[in-house]
């Protein structure tokens, strides 16, 4: 058990939807950096996440959160220590922009206080951080779909938590907004110390952006390292039962997949 | 901001046309000369209470009806839809009865039929919850009938009254009832406001921003049990007011969703209106004002039912 | 449940009507025995042949008109009752009786029938698919449709018996489901129901086809718009007729179909036939209860099915809506 990881966890066992998910699953997230979480589908990524965040008890084990367990947390300590972005945030009421990200600070505020200069101060920050400061009056049903899941970052980082956990951040970006978007998430791990972690499904972005990967396939851990070192032709096999060359790209010397069938 | 004034001004104009109007048409002298004096027979004996019962039972109409909603995510999870009112119905005629205490029993009536629907839906899929409540809300309404069918007379007579939410015997007492429960409540909503609001971003958002689900559920369902219980003990139970309340604020005010507090002034408001309109045919036929709002308040599902599909094509 | 073979199953559904006959015309409000009720009054007898023979015609109207809707819709919940359609009928009696004081029970009967047809129009409107059958958002729009339209048609008909101090006491009775003990021109109805439910019988096979899919149904020979226009014409016909003599009874319709196709299978004329003499039998018993129970007053059999009605639709739901199917994978 490492005692400078992010996450351990220690014997999971959980069922859900009558499938056996995880078993006595054990692994540990580093600190630092952003870490990716792969895997074909099914194959129990999200329910992991949720663990992790707390949405979801596990039926056995424990998860240890920076040395201490997550379970000992109440709900508001947890909020303010990690941010979860789900898979498919649902769809609202009609509301403004800013009134959804104002959301982000509720683990923040006292009773029948009005938002503070800290509160303010963070929903710019967050508005900013995803371009959205000139959309901040707009109406989220006037708002294309890339666009929406942009502001439920923003909520995220408005809860200006150390640790972020997105679900599929990247689900209905086009090519161009998936790499703002993890730009952004790099820069935020680069320079303000946050603790990324994401599921993400596509292997050469996470190969790239992600400094920690970890592949999951059927409640098992496949692989867990420095991205540079995880993706291998062995691992693809083994986690997408995929034939597949792994080679650098000539820009960034990052390790991207090339599928041999 | 010039939106979120209409809402109580509109009860304000509604409130003074209730005091003023009726059989006897007060002007603005006459109504303040009266208010000031408390030996005034219709404005403190007549009027007044039946207005004070129908703003405080209006309120807690609204107010539930926006909790639900914003609970279950649902715009057709109201108490009136999924059986609570008929269950504090049922409650209170149990209670009449058997001279039991009349708020506990309408109270108890509610919290039967909420657990009833809430157990019943269980991992059986969205549509269930309202499913199952209409066919609570149907049973407990037969069987409050059939009690009264049953009752001595002396108490038939008023229970049959109430069973058709009429708020001709209004009385200080009950008006105080529901107002007592009305300020717990809002007392309530008021402490958690920033977390209720949280209510329609979904169970996982809810947890990640640090609400305590299973807290906020017994919560909102404690408030919406007591909340529709006072206000049927008070008026009977009287439909569509707790489901209109909420989207109709919405519409007008353009408040944020659950928008408790416009929703709690637009209830004021319907139930307000459909009383004075009661009151005003009163000389031409008498009809309860629950028959009032059920004319008003049926119209107003169909709109949003028609308004739904429109949408859906 | 091994399904009975057709034979003994419509053996033992008229048996079972039989039994409900029996006691229905055996029991009432005046406790008697059977020698005396033989015996005695023929006026009692034959005021309780005369409420059976109207119990027992209108709950096999409202089973199969339920049976019918049902089978349109394609959505189970369907029922004349909770659909407003029968709601709806009854304000349109009810304002006629009202606005034209002359009017014959047959007339009554027509204005009736109208108003179902009317809010079964604003129910198609509200909730329909079109030619087609079983669309998706039907599940719910359905019964809150007929929820809305249920709940403003009965509220406009109570503001109108509410207006009308001589009549009110009749009225207020009528529109809790209550069987007439005594004739006032109900034979009009009563025969057009017994013509309807005949010659609905062969509107099965069409309806059964058009469940293949309109495009199927019309290959075969048979336009499905014609289709949907009878059976609704049926549902409608039977519906109002069956308000104009008992007034707006809520989920018989919904809960014998229920059993009825239970037992018949995919078979549409079968279940018909299990229909009739199941809701007659279903409503014979219930008025029968709503005479015993409260002795010497009366319960009308609107309310007992009313109660019991509601539980049924919650047992019925718990079938067609089974756990684990909103469980998240």
């Amino acid at each position: 058990m490492m005692t400078n990881s992010l996450f351990s966890i220690e014997n999971l066992s959980l069922r859900l939807g009558g499938r056996q998910i995880y078993d006595g699953f054990s692994g540990a997230l580093p600190n630092g950096g952003l870490t990716g979480i792969v895997g074909p589908n099914g194959c129990g990524k999200s329910t992991l996440l949720r663990c992790l965040a707390g949405v979801q008890q596990p039926d056995s084990g424990r998860i240890v959160f920076q040395g201490g367990p997550l379970a000992g947390l109440s709900a508001v300590e947890r909020a303010q220590s990690m941010a979860y972005l789900p898979q498919n945030p649902p769809l609202v009421p009609d509301m403004s922009v800013a009134g959804l990200v104002a959301k982000g600070r509720t683990p923040w505020r006292k009773a029948f206080r009005p938002l503070s200069d800290a509160d303010h101060d963070a929903i710019e920050s967050a508005l900013l951080a995803t371009g959205l400061s000139d959309l901040r009056a707009t109406r989220l049903s006037a708002l294309s779909g890339g666009q929406r899941q942009r502001v439920w970052l923003a909520l995220a980082l408005a809860q200006d938590t150390p640790v972020i956990l997105l679900d599929e951040p990247t689900a209905f970006l086009d090519l161009q907004h998936q790499l703002s978007l993890l730009r952004l998430l790099r820069q935020l791990a680069d320079e303000r110390q946050r603790s990324i972690v994401m599921v993400l499904h596509e292997l050469t972005l996470a190969g790239r952006f992600c400094d920690h990967l970890l592949g999951l396939r059927d409640g098992q851990l496949i692989c867990a390292g420095p991205a540079e070192q995880v993706i291998t032709p062995d691992t693809v096999a083994a986690l997408y039962d995929l034939q597949a060359e792994v080679a650098r790209d000539p820009v960034f010397q990052k390790p991207v997949v090339y599928p041999r069938e | 901001m010039r939106r979120a004034v209409f809402l109580p001004a509109l009860l304000l104009v509604l409130v003074w046309l209730a005091l003023a109007g009726g059989r006897n048409w007060l002007g603005p002298v006459a109504l303040v000369q009266g208010l000031l004096d408390r030996q005034d027979f219709l404005i403190y004996g007549l009027r007044l209470p039946r207005l004070l019962i129908a703003v405080g039972a209006g309120m807690a109409l609204g107010m539930a009806g926006a909790l639900m909603q914003g609970l279950t995510r649902n715009p057709l999870a109201t108490p009136d839809i999924i059986g609570l009112t008929q269950g504090a119905g049922l409650g209170f005629a149990i209670a009449l009865l058997m001279d039991l205490p009349l708020l506990a029993g309408a109270a108890c009536g509610s919290a039967l039929a909420v657990v009833c629907v809430a157990l019943l839906a269980q991992g059986r899929g969205a549509l269930a919850f309202v499913l199952f409540g209409i066919g609570i809300g149907a049973t407990a309404a037969a069987a409050t009938t059939v009690l009264l069918v049953l009752a001595p007379d002396a108490k038939a007579a008023r229970a049959m009254i109430w069973l058709s939410g009429s708020l001709a015997r209004a009385d200080l007492a009950t008006a105080g009832w529901v107002w007592l429960v009305l300020l717990a409540g809002g007392a309530l909503v008021a402490l958690r406001a920033h977390r209720l609001g949280l209510l329609w971003l979904g169970d996982d958002v809810m947890a990640s921003l640090g609400v305590d689900l299973s807290r906020m559920r017994i919560l909102v369902l404690g408030l919406v049990t007591a909340l529709t219980a006072a206000s049927t003990l008070a008026v009977g139970p009287i439909g569509f007011v707790a489901f209109v309340a909420a989207p109709l604020a919405r519409a007008i005010s353009g408040a944020e969703a659950p928008a408790i507090w416009p929703a709690a002034l637009t209830g004021a408001c319907l139930l307000v209106a459909a009383d004075l309109m009661a009151r005003l045919i009163a000389p031409v036929a008498v009809f309860p004002t629950g028959l009032v709002m059920g004319v008003i308040g049926a119209p107003y599902l169909i709109f949003f039912l028609w308004r739904d599909r429109q949408e859906a094509r | 449940m091994a399904p009975l073979r057709p034979l003994y199953m419509n053996l033992l559904l008229w048996s079972v009507f039989a039994l409900a006959l029996i006691c229905a015309l055996r029991f009432g409000t005046a406790q008697m025995s059977a020698e005396a009720l033989l015996h005695g009054d023929a006026g009692l007898l034959s005021g309780r042949g005369f409420r059976a023979l109207c119990a027992m015609t209108v709950g096999a109207a409202l089973a199969v008109s339920g049976l019918m809707l049902q089978s349109l819709t394609g959505n189970p919940l369907a029922d004349p009752g909770i659909t407003g359609i029968n709601a709806g009928a009854a304000l349109m009696a009810v304002a006629t009786a009202q606005f034209v004081p002359s009017a014959s029970a047959g007339m009554v009967m027509v204005s009736a029938i109208a108003g179902a047809g009317l809010a079964g129009l604003a129910l198609w409107l509200l909730a329909g698919g079109d030619a087609g059958l079983g669309s998706e958002g039907i599940a719910l729009r359905l019964p809150l449709a007929g929820l809305a339209i249920e709940a403003l048609c009965l509220s406009l008909a109570m503001m109108l018996i509410l207006t009308d101090a001589q009549s009110q006491a009749r009225y207020l009775h009528w529109i809790s489901g209550a069987i007439p003990p005594v004739s006032r021109g109900e034979a009009v109805p009563l025969v057009t129901i017994c013509g309807a439910l005949g010659a609905g019988i062969f509107l099965c096979n069409r309806l059964a086809l058009m469940t293949l899919g309109a495009d199927q149904s019309h290959s075969l020979g048979r336009n499905p718009r014609v289709t949907i226009s009878l059976t609704l014409a049926l549902v409608t016909v039977l519906s109002g007729a069956s308000v104009a003599i008992v007034g707006p009874i809520a989920f018989l319709g919904l809960l014998v179909p229920f059993v009825a196709r239970g037992l018949a299978g995919p078979a549409l004329r079968r279940a018909y036939g299990y229909c009739v003499p199941l809701g007659a039998a279903v409503l014979m018993a219930s008025d029968v209860a709503g005479r015993v129970i409260v002795r010497p007053g009366e319960i009308d059999a609107g309310l007992i099915l009313a109660m019991f009605g509601g539980l049924g639709l919650v047992m019925v739901l718990t079938r067609l809506l089974p756990r684990g199917a909103g469980v998240r994978s």
